[in-house]
Parts: C-alpha cells; structure tokens; sequence
C-alpha cells in the first residue's frame, strides 16, 4: 500500500533501458515544452461534476492517482473543532495538535490539572485557559495527542529517508498498545474511536497483520463513528494489513470499498489496489456481498487495469449502474490521446485505426446506455457527441449534443462540452464561407472560461482550420491560425526546414501586416487572435528590409516600430575570434538599438558608396554590423523574435569585399580579406547546416579558402601575423 | 536559433579516426552479471552459476533517482532494501539508474547536492555489500540534458572518490559528438533493447541483429574504455488489435502453456481466450501474447556481432540478468561460450 510501504518503483533496468534506441525520438525535441493529458485531449472530464479526486481522470503521464479534491479539506481539524466547539479557540488548538512539543504537552496538560500555575511560553495567551468548565475534556484531548504524538514516531517502515539516507526503525512498543486499548473503552465516543484508531496504528505498525484485521474487524462499531475519517482509514490500515499478509482478495475488496464510499481515500484505494492473479480476482469478487460490491471492485480495475472490459462487467451487474461515468470520460481521453507522445509525437496508422475502434466501443456504450435508460443519459449523449465530431458526423454531433445540453439546463461545464464538441464538427465538415465561419466563431466565443478543455479545443480547430485554409491557398489565414504552417521548422535546428522562407518576402509580410488589423467578422477576430502582433509583424518586415540591403526603408520601419529594446552589445565590433559573451559583458550599456543601428547603417551606405579609404572604412562597419547580426556575429539580439534570424553572410561579405577593394592600405586589406573569410566561413557553416539537418554526418572541417588565399598575400602586414597568433584554424590552414 | 555543436566541434578539432580493432588475443574478460532484484539474496542455483562461470563482478542495482513533482526536487525511488554479503570472491557494483526529467528539471545550482547524496545512499545500501569500488550510473540522457548529466558525473566523482563508469546506449555511441561523451572512468555498452517492440513474427526487441548493426561502424573509435552488456532474458509482449499494448516483463514465456485462459497461436505467441489478470496486468479476451526470448545462440550471436567492433583493451562483459528464470536456459556451458567469445 502507497500509504504504509515503499510502492515498488521497480521500473526494471531492462525496460528502462528500451528507450535505449527510442531515445534518438527524444533527441528530436531538444527538451523542449512537453504535452500533457490537457493538451492531448479535447474532452472535459470535469463535466461529470461527481465529488471526485482528480487524480482519477486519465492521464498517462502520471504515476498514481493523487489529485486535488474539493471534498479532501483536512477533516481531522473539523473533528477537532466539532469536538471543541466552546472550550478553545481553533486557531489555537491547531496550534496545540501540530506544533506543541511533548514537553509543552506535558505542561499544558499539568496547568489543565491544576498542578502548575504557570502556562508554557508561548501559550500564555491561548484561549484554553479561557473556559474552566472545559478543563478535564481539554486535559482527555491534550492526554490523547500525547499519545498520537508517540504512534506517530513509530508510523513508518521506511529504512531510508527521502536522500537516501538509513534510518532506525522500531517497532512501538507494548505500553503503547495497551494506552490506545484503554482509552478506546472511554465513554467519551470521540475520544474512545480515536484511541480505537490509534490501537489499529500500533498493532499495524509493529507489523502484527492478523492483530490489525482482527481488531478492526471486533471493533468495527467503535470505529465507525462520530469520525467517517477515521472509519475509512482504520479499513485502509486493515486493508494494508491484509495485503502484507498475502490476503490479496479481501485486502482489494476493501480497497474497492474505500474508492467507493470515501471519496478523500478514493486516489489512495485506487493506488493502492492491486489485482494480481486471476484467482486472487476471483475470489475478491466471490467475496463481495452484493452487486453493488461486484460493481465497486470493477471500477477499480476500470481505472487501474481496462476500463472497457469493466464497463462492460459493470453492466451486466447492474444496467444503470452510477460507476460508469468515471470510466467513461476515462476511456474517452484513453482514446483520444491514443499514440500521441508527451513531445507531440503523431500517432502511427495503427494507433489512429486502434482508436477508431475504440471511440466504436465507447460509442456503442454510450448508445445502449441511452437505449436502455442508464445512468447519466445527457453524459452518454455528450459522450456520443463528441465521438461523432470526431467522426465528421455533423448530424449525429448536433443531435447528441443538443439532447445534453436540454438535458441539462444552466450546467456550463456540459455546455461549454456540448459548444467545443460542435465546434470539432463543424471543422472535421468544413466548408470555407461565411456560414460555417460565422457559426465556428460564435461557439467557440461562448466557451466558458472555466472549461478545461478551451485551449485544447482552440488549438486543435486552428490546426485543422491551417491546413485546410493553406491548401485552398489563404496562405496568410493558415500562418494566423497556426504559425509556422507556411513555414514549417525544423524543431531541433528551430530553422525553417524549407531552402526559401516565406518570410523572406517583403510582400508576404505585408499581407500579413494587412491581415492583422482586419477585425471585421468574430471569424476574422478569431483567425488573428494568435501570436501575432501587428508591432511584431513590423519589426519583421523592418528587419526583412535590412537584410535586404534597403537600410533606409529598415531605418523608417524601425523607426515606426518605436522598439526601446538596446541590443547589449556594440554590433560593430570584430575580433579575430569572435567572442559572443564577452562582448556583451564588455558592451551590455551600449546604446544600440535595432532603429539607431538601422539609421546608422543608411548612413554609412551613402559613405559605402563613394570612393577612398573612407567609403573603404564605411564598408568595413556594414560588413561588420551585418556579420554581428547573424547568429555567427555578437549581436543576434537584433534579429530575436522574429523570423528573420539567419546564419547567411553574403551581404557582409559584399561588404567586406568593396571594403577590400575600396582600400590601397595594405594593413587595412589584411583586415578586410580576414573579416571576409569570417563571412565565407559563416556561410559554409550555414549550408552545411542546411544539407545534414539532423547533425548525425561525420563532421568534416570547413574552410573559407576563397578568402584565406586572398589574405595570405598580405603575410607582409601587421594584421596578418595577429591573425597568424590567434588564429590555429588558419595557421592550420597554412600548413596543409 | 542555436548553432549546432556539432559543427563548432567540426570547426575547432579534427576528430581522429582509427581503424577498427578486432577483439584480442590475452587473458580473457572479467565475467559479470546485472543483479536487478530488491532483495540481495542469491539461491543456490544463483552462487553455483556465479562459481562455475567464474563471475567476479556483479553490478547490483543501488536505486533509482526520479523527479519529484510535488516536491519539486530529486528523490530516490525503490532499490535495495536487504542484502547479505557478497559470495567471496565476487566484487559488487552498485548501479544508479537515474530518469532523464531529473536533469531536465533540476537546477544547475543542486547538482552538488544531488552528488552528496546520490553517494551516500549508495554508500547506506550498500554497507552489507562492501564498500564500493567502483560506481555506475545509468542514464538515458540527451543532447538537452547532457551538460547537467556531465557536470552531475563531474561532481560525483569528486564526491566518491571512486572510479565511475556509465551505461552507454548504442545511439549515443554512434551520435557522440550529438550526445557527447560521459566524463567517466568506463563505458557499459547496453548491447540489448534496440528495437521498438512490435506485433510482427520474428521482430525482437531486446536483440535484433540488422539494428545493432546499424549502430557499430563507429563503435570501435569511442573514446572510453567500453566494458559491454548483453541480454540472457526474456519477456511477454501483450498485443491487440495488432499493435502493441503492454511490455510484460514479469511474464515468464516458459509459464504461459500452463493457463487455462490462453492457447497457442503459433510459434511465438499466445491468444487469450477470456479476460483475466496476469501478474498485475489484465488480458482482454482476443489479445496475443507474443514471447521474446534470449536463448545461448542468440546471446552468442550477439557478441559475435559486437566483439569486433569494441576498442582495444580489457573488458568487463557482463549479462543481464541473473535470476533463475533466465539460469533455466543457460547452463554452465552456454555461459563459458559466451564469456569466451568477448576479451
């Protein structure tokens, strides 16, 4: 049991060590953002509405069943307080139950008797000084903790702590038991089901199991009540003590009936629950003493091992069976997640036919249920639904669904179910027109923002809505409903995986600019409510301009932009070896801006373009700040978050080679010739990266040869022989 | 954008190429088995294949380390909980097998932490065993988490003071300069587990000799020292609809002929004939279950395809794993051959 032992994490080394070839998959990611059961799944199994821990939902991505729950709220304070009302205040018996030492126990309990006078620092104020007449119930009350305090240091098997670390453990010893014994014979019920309680814990954690069961068993009226807490968790200590002594079948029946009847156990119950054998299953079930017990104990094996099989046992037990919704909106996000992995992994065409078969299965449940005037009929039709929209049945979708919803007046979970449901309809029928699109709209906008499935839903008809819209040629609708579908990227490289980029075109980019402010139809409001910014959009074009050589047309568009952003870095500057870092530490207060660069580089255009060591020394600073804004170069920064970033430096090479040309100093061509090899060389790097994507070819060494040549003719300069000392790759280059 | 490590490494060094090396002549490898059970107790049948076969080292599973969500850190996860002394003559290696998402998650900062205590709990766990004296860790890291893994490695060996070796997958010895290399003594190469499971007739899993092939032309210029792993196991396939539903490791194909709920469905495989559990996991009605097993042939086959391709140098060869289950079909014989054929 999870609660009393180590749970046997043994996911052996062999099976572990499959992922030894299936790794390469998760190499494609990068560690990148992973999805989870909210993100795969377009049902909201919230719409139950049932009291019910949400760790029981499907998710295959979690281990175990611990959830939140509405109904868990602690109930060994609201006891306490019941038991109390009058004699403390809460606050202060809180403070009592959880943080009182044993000796400030003691000392309470002493002031309480009347043989001390003074109260323990710290509980000067307390209000359980406040009531004499409450005195002797408060003393039973601080005499018991006292004693729970002492249980609880014996309340673990673990041989090692959370760090691995060894720990003593012992068994509690015998006076223990007979105090717990003792006080369970009180007139005080509370306090007598308490100590009752802690006589299970003492017994069980001195490892007696036949004791466990045996008291459980004789003073099962005792520990029933006034505490359901406490009732519950004396079975759940019975139920432990069973398993570890190899009873399995009655240990799972009362598991089964823990999930049942105590919804703050049910995660616990459920992790627990362990059928192993086809015998030992039998014989739980030969146990059960009704056919309610039969149906609990399947529901477990629906959540822990086959929810259809045990829908289908269920049934035949009891037709209108209420345990069935659980297992039904389990199943359902089983289905839909089917073959899809945590890193967006499609499934594969055997997965896609297995889940056909099985939305078949749970849709044949779904109707015979309806049929036969189950339980929860606006859940079978919703569930029917929502199978036929994925389906593409628009007919059957909007029959089904309506009947929910009628069923179920006001409930916006169902609603908000049934208007995202329709919504998938609509898109798996879609047809490009108004109609359709005036309808998407709407529904989705009436989507609860409760409803946990929204963003799910979003995504999946904006997917789908992108391809259809990029097929039918509405290039510029498929980008706003999902960015990147006109340009698909590769997501380890995060480079586009195409060799012409969509987003290289100024006049795609202006369409888009256009498209961003047309809001006209809530359809309209709809495709651009997406990532896209109309102040981003400009940033891009501006950007676009820039690497298109038009420095002045950038200048105005970065200018409108009004971007603030500095660059952290001097894009100016060059070293023989580049050093990304240490030029932004060294220039991180630098006052360049994307707008103050740009109008920079349009005005050393106008020098560029004229003649001497002047224009030289102007086309040297453009092949520079061109090379820098390249994801080879110091100011990257430039191009971030748009799509322009690039690794091609043909345009800083031209550069660098009318600088080259421009110039008679031969130092100074020296430079030009380096500086251009460093632009050859990014380039190479950039086309090598193009054609072996997945980085898995055998690295073969790259070198600018074009330009090296050229530089090795200046072996006279000083420049030169600083590079010939700083640069291995080209004194390598020299000797071979 | 990132710029691919792997060209800066192309840029910065060239890499050095040997030729491969075949296995050499010399004395013969150490003789090791992966103990992978909770309880460190060996039945007899366990001590007399260690003693016939030679064996002088087991690695013994220690722990596991997984992330805690709720906690937000680090923890350990199952492992040893008893063990009786070691036969003599045996040296014990414990093993940490540690989840990926620790080192997606972990923050660089509690690296040392974690090396603290991932080396006292060996040491806690270990303590019938014997001080360790070597450590093995066990990892399936990724290009996104092998700075952390490696600076984990790093910081570990500073705190054990022992040699410490890493289990090595053969993606990662073929994509070294996307994976890199583990800073460590030793590399375990895990020849086992590489395929995805399947429904087909005659596809396996743990051992599938075109797969491995694919991944060795590379092997023999890995820069660690390679000791190498192979499987004498078996497992159960669960299949429906004929796609693959459940890896059934506690299913013993040698059992299945024995239930009353299955039957035979051809040479490797069985169809459930009514819904049933089966040590933990429950059978619908008209699912296969498709045997894997590793017999003498195949191990040998299997080393026979890797000897070749390891860099020169002495070895630990080690099979995975000991348990009576799989002892069943490897007799003393079966074992010295396939001992023999790695050096």
């Amino acid at each position: 049991m999870a609660r009393f032992a180590r749970v046997a994490l043994g996911a052996s080394f062999a099976a572990l060590a499959c992922v030894a070839i299936l790794g390469e998959q998760a190499q494609a990611c990068g560690g990148g953002d992973f999805y989870g059961i909210t993100e795969l799944t377009t049902f909201d199994p919230k719409v139950l509405g049932d009291p019910i821990n949400d760790g029981l939902y499907y998710d295959p991505f979690i281990a175990g069943y611990q959830g939140a729950c509405e109904a868990c709220a602690n109930p060994v304070l609201a006891d306490w307080n019941g038991y109390l009302k009058g004699a403390i205040l809460p606050a202060d018996w809180e403070k009592i139950l959880y943080q009182a030492t044993p000796s400030e126990l003691t000392a309470i309990g002493q002031k309480l008797a009347g043989k001390a006078k003074a109260a323990p620092k710290g509980y000067e104020q307390s209000s359980i000084w406040k009531t004499p007449a409450a005195a002797d119930k408060l003393r039973g009350a601080i005499e018991f903790v006292q004693l729970a305090r002492e249980v609880e240091g014996f309340s673990s098997f673990e041989a090692y702590d959370a760090d691995g670390n060894a720990k003593p453990t012992s068994a509690p010893p015998d006076d223990l038991l007979a105090t717990a014994r003792a006080g369970s014979k009180s007139k005080d019920r509370f306090l007598a089901q308490r100590y009752a309680f802690q006589a299970v814990r003492v017994l069980f954690y001195r490892r007696d199991w036949a004791g466990t069961v045996a008291f459980v068993d004789k003073n099962a009226s005792l520990l029933a009540s006034p505490s359901d807490d406490l009732a519950w968790n004396a079975r759940l200590y019975a139920a432990g003590a069973l398993s570890r002594d190899g009873k399995r079948a009655r240990a799972n029946l009362e598991l089964a009936r823990i999930h049942a009847n105590y919804p703050p156990l049910s995660a616990t119950a459920a992790n627990d629950f362990r059928p192993a054998e086809e015998t030992d299953w039998r014989a739980s079930l030969k146990l059960a003493k009704t056919a309610r017990e039969k149906t609990e104990l399947w529901r477990l094996v629906g959540i822990k091992n086959d929810g259809v099989v045990a829908m289908q046992e269920i049934l035949k037990l009891d037709p209108k069976s209420p345990l069935i919704g659980l297992l039904l909106v389990r199943e359902l996000a089983h289905a839909e997640s089917r073959g899809m992995g945590m890193w967006g992994e499609k499934p594969e065409p055997s997965e896609l036919e297995a889940q056909k078969k099985a939305y078949a299965t749970l849709e044949k449940i779904a109707l015979d249920q309806i049929a036969r005037g189950g339980d929860k009929p606006w859940l079978m039709e919703l569930v029917a639904g929502h199978i036929a929209a994925k389906r593409g049945d628009l007919a059957a979708a909007r029959a089904h669904l309506g009947r929910a919803t009628a069923a179920k007046p006001g409930d916006a979970a169902v609603a908000s179910q049934a208007k995202a449901s329709l919504a998938l309809a609509l898109v798996a029928n879609w047809k490009i027109g108004p109609a359709y699109e005036q309808e998407l709209a709407t529904t989705v906008a009436g989507l609860d923002p409760s409803f946990g499935r929204a963003d799910s839903v979003r995504s999946a008809i904006r997917s789908q809505l992108a391809g259809i819209y990029a097929k039918a040629g509405q290039i510029v609708d498929a980008e706003f409903l999902l960015p990147g579908t006109v340009e698909p990227y590769d997501p380890y490289s995060s480079r586009p995986t195409g060799a012409k980029s969509k987003w290289d075109d100024v006049g795609f980019i202006q369409q888009m600019i256009t498209r961003a402010g047309k809001t006209t139809t809530p359809f309209d409001k709809f495709v651009v409510g997406s990532s896209f910014t109309i102040a981003g959009l400009q940033q891009d074009l501006a950007s676009r301009y820039l690497l298109d050589g038009d420095f002045a047309t950038a200048a105005k568009g970065f200018a409108a932009v009004a971007d603030p952003g500095r660059l952290g870095t001097d894009p100016f500057v060059m070293h023989v070896v580049d050093c990304h870092d240490c030029d932004h530490d060294k220039y991180a207060n630098a006052s360049w801006t994307r707008a103050s660069l740009a109008k920079k580089l349009a005005e050393l255009e106008k020098t560029a373009k004229g003649n001497g060591e002047a224009a030289a020394q102007a086309a040297m600073q453009l092949g520079s700040a061109l090379y820098n804004i390249s994801y080879h170069g110091n100011a990257r920064t430039f191009l971030e978050n748009t799509h322009q970033v690039t690794g091609d430096t043909s345009l800083a090479l031209r550069w660098y080679k009318r600088a080259y040309e421009l110039s008679k100093n031969r130092d100074f061509k020296a430079r030009a010739a380096y500086y251009a090899a460093k632009a050859e060389l990014g380039n190479l790097i950039t086309q090598a990266e193009t054609a072996n994507p997945d980085g898995t070819g055998t690295p073969q060494p790259l070198v600018p040869t074009t330009w090296f040549a050229v530089l090795k003719q200046y072996n006279d300069t000083k420049y030169y022989r600083q590079v010939l000392r700083e640069c291995g790759y080209f004194s390598d280059w020299l000797k071979h | 954008m990132r710029l691919r490590l792997t060209l800066l490494i192309a840029l910065v060094g060239a890499i050095a190429s040997c030729k491969a090396a075949p296995a050499q002549d010399g004395p013969g490898a150490r003789r090791a088995f992966y103990y992978w059970r909770t309880t460190f107790a060996l039945s007899a049948a366990e001590r007399t294949a260690l003693t016939e076969a030679h064996v002088t080292t087991l690695y013994v599973r220690a722990f596991d380390l997984g992330w805690s969500a709720i906690e937000g850190r680090a923890e350990v996860l199952g492992g040893l909980t008893s063990a009786e002394a070691a036969p003599a003559g045996v040296d014990v290696v414990p093993v940490v097998y540690i989840k990926n998402e620790v080192f997606q998650k972990l923050a660089t900062a509690k690296l040392p932490e974690l090396a603290q205590t991932t080396w006292t709990g060996v040491q806690a766990r270990m303590r019938a065993l014997g001080a360790p004296r070597e450590l093995q860790l066990d990892c399936d890291w990724t290009p996104s988490t092998r700075d952390a893994y490696f600076a984990f490695l790093r910081q570990l060996r500073a705190v054990a003071g022992v040699p410490l070796s890493a289990t090595i997958r053969l993606h990662q010895a073929k994509f070294r300069e996307k994976t890199g290399v583990p800073p460590v003594e030793r590399g375990m190469l895990m020849f086992y587990n590489m395929g995805t499971f399947s429904a087909a007739e005659g596809k396996r899993a743990i051992f599938d000799a075109p797969t491995a092939s694919q991944y060795l032309e590379r092997l023999p210029t890995y820069p660690l020292p390679l000791d190498v792993a192979l499987p004498i196991y078996s497992w159960s396939v669960q299949l429906r609809d004929d796609r693959v539903e459940a890896l059934l490791q506690a299913v013993d194909p040698d059992e299945l002929p024995k239930l009353d709920f299955v039957e035979a469905a051809g040479d490797d495989r069985f169809r459930v004939t009514r819904s049933a559990f089966l040590h933990g996991t429950m059978l619908r009605e008209g699912d296969m279950l498709k045997i894997e097993r590793m017999g003498p042939a195949d191990t040998l086959e299997a080393a026979a395809l890797v000897a070749p391709r390891l860099p020169p140098g002495s070895r630990t060869v080690s099979l995975f794993d000991l348990s009576e289950r799989n002892l069943t079909r490897y007799g003393t014989d079966d074992l010295e051959h396939i001992f023999g054929a790695l050096r």
